[in-house]
């Protein structure tokens, strides 16, 4: 079953502004995808290729210049009332900046409940609970809840924000470069986080990024941006390989898994 | 005769109450790499800056003395003349109200370059990090920039200080994997071509497998393992080293 389902969509940016009319920047040209219940799909291109844009269009933040994006048959970027908040409840999205992405004078229980607040109706109680449970799945403890978002690191508060996106329940997760500035270590971590709460209900995820190893090894489904166009869709398998050669450069451009032996050998001479 | 050596002995960095870095040694040989690696918060980013004396208020350093092939130098005379220093977040390392070509000027003529031959080399230093329409780069102020381009711009002043050694602090960590590749290349290129001695931070064992020689792992302040890179990825010691290295396996092998 398609969630979410993008339509010949465009779009673009003009230049400049205050003083006369700016140069119009295309950055989206013939996107027509669809994205799949319980799947997980890779979104791979490097700066300036048309990610995040293509991420606001997904989310309805903006309404593309051609096309359309539709969720149960409709225009996300024209949901009102009751049809925009179902909509809400069934997709959310992580930005990369978590520091900025919460009050810096709310607890940080309090910024996760917050999308409880808006689209559910259960009690204080159930809303505490639910927190609770989520730091739990993110690895997260229960006085995290309490501090302030300074007091977290950088780490800790990007799996609260990601935690945040999680409480509805949604059935679709956008992570726009949502686990870039972690180190390794922890980008495993929640990977494998993420991969179990998949398993367990189901929630797809659409996990935008210029890093390939993170896309081959949680991604079952992978797509390539390059100028705003999609230049590659496919299954992501043990030899992955692109036949564009914007996916061959993010693959020439993924380090070694080990030291190269050219260099060892010219260490031992 | 042996390498010239860059020698940093006994350097602790304490808080007011607690040890951050404690007595960290390490030699940097010119044209080789020396990755320094260890989780967040392990004191990776203090012990570069503490190298060089510049760390932040509160901050109090003690050992640390430099030797430069056995020569003792005060920090003052190693920063910028004999090790320049990358940072993890460009924004900060700029002065907001002087332009990039300001930046590069300063650096210059610190060597004694002016004139047409600065303009010159501000050209190739930023061609050779990939800011091909210098032009504009150059008229900017660090708010007009990118952080992956203001990334590259602190690369470009360090090649134009022509250090013999660079200390450099998860300088790829803003960069996308493309840009990442190409630093990389050129860093390496300048170690192998120009006998540069380089200090890399980093978490990325990616980043130690593509270019260092040796390793040093970190953990709360302390080096907990020393080894050549070949070593450490064939039987690391340490949990912090085995840590990292599962991790990285994990990325550029399995599935969760």
């Amino acid at each position: 079953m398609s969630l979410l389902r993008v339509q010949q969509v465009e779009h673009g940016y003009r230049s400049g502004g205050l003083l006369g009319r700016g140069k119009w920047l295309q950055v989206l040209e013939g996107i027509d995808v669809q994205f799949e219940a319980g799947q997980t799909t890779g979104l791979l291109g490097s700066s300036g290729s048309g990610k995040s844009t293509l991420a606001r269009l997904l989310l309805g933040l903006e309404r593309p210049s051609q096309g359309q994006v539709s969720f149960a048959g409709r225009d996300v970027s024209r949901l009102r009332g009751e049809a925009a908040r179902d909509f809400q409840r069934a997709v959310q999205l992580v930005f990369q900046d978590a520091p900025s992405a919460f009050n810096p004078q709310r607890s940080i229980g309090w910024s996760i409940a917050e999308p409880l607040r808006h689209l559910s109706t259960i009690s204080q109680a159930a809303q505490r609970q639910r927190v609770l449970q989520l730091l739990e799945q993110l690895g997260l403890s229960a006085e995290h809840a309490e501090r302030l978002p300074q007091q977290l690191s950088g780490g800790q508060l990007q799996r609260a924000n990601i935690a945040r996106a999680l409480a509805i329940s949604p059935q679709l997760v956008v992570l726009d470069e949502a686990l870039s500035n972690l180190d390794r270590v922890l980008q495993v971590q929640l990977l494998q986080r993420l991969e179990q709460l998949r398993r367990d209900t189901g929630t797809a995820f659409v996990l935008i990024s210029h890093d390939l190893s993170l896309v081959r090894y949680f991604c079952q489904r992978v797509m390539v941006l390059a100028d705003g166009r999609m230049v590659e869709d496919r299954s992501v398998d043990q030899e992955l390989s692109f036949q564009h050669s914007a996916g061959q450069q993010l693959q020439a451009a993924m380090l070694p898994s080990r030291p190269e032996r050219a260099r060892s050998e010219f260490d031992r001479a | 005769m042996p390498t010239p050596t860059l020698e940093l002995r006994t350097l602790s960095v304490a808080s007011r109450n607690t040890l951050l870095v404690d007595q960290l040694s390490l030699q940097l040989h010119r044209g080789k790499v020396c990755a320094l690696v260890g989780s967040s918060g392990s004191g990776k980013s203090l012990s570069c800056l503490g190298m060089l004396d510049l760390l932040p208020q509160g901050l109090r350093r003690s050992g640390g003395e430099l030797l430069l092939d056995g020569v003792s130098l005060a920090p003052a005379q190693v920063r910028g003349h004999v090790a320049s220093l990358v940072l993890q977040n460009p924004r900060s390392a700029f002065n907001p109200v002087r332009s990039m070509a300001s930046h590069a000027q300063e650096t210059l003529k610190l060597r004694g370059v002016h004139g047409a031959d600065a303009r010159q080399q501000m050209i190739e230093c930023l061609a050779a990090v990939g800011l091909g329409d210098h032009q504009r780069v150059l008229e900017s102020f660090a708010f007009q920039l990118s952080g992956g381009m203001l990334q590259r711009m602190m690369i470009a002043l360090a090649l134009m200080a022509q250090t013999p050694y660079l200390l450099a602090d998860e300088p790829t960590s803003d960069l996308d994997a493309l840009s990442q590749a190409r630093f990389l290349e050129l860093l390496m290129e300048l170690v192998e071509g120009h006998g540069l001695g380089v200090l890399l931070v980093t978490h990325d064992m990616g980043v130690v497998a593509r270019c260092a020689d040796h390793v040093l792992v970190m953990d709360a302040g302390r080096i907990v393992e020393r080894q050549d890179t070949q070593g450490l990825f064939d039987a690391p010691a340490s949990a912090s080293a085995r840590t990292l290295l599962d991790a990285h396996h994990l990325l550029t092998g399995g599935h969760p």
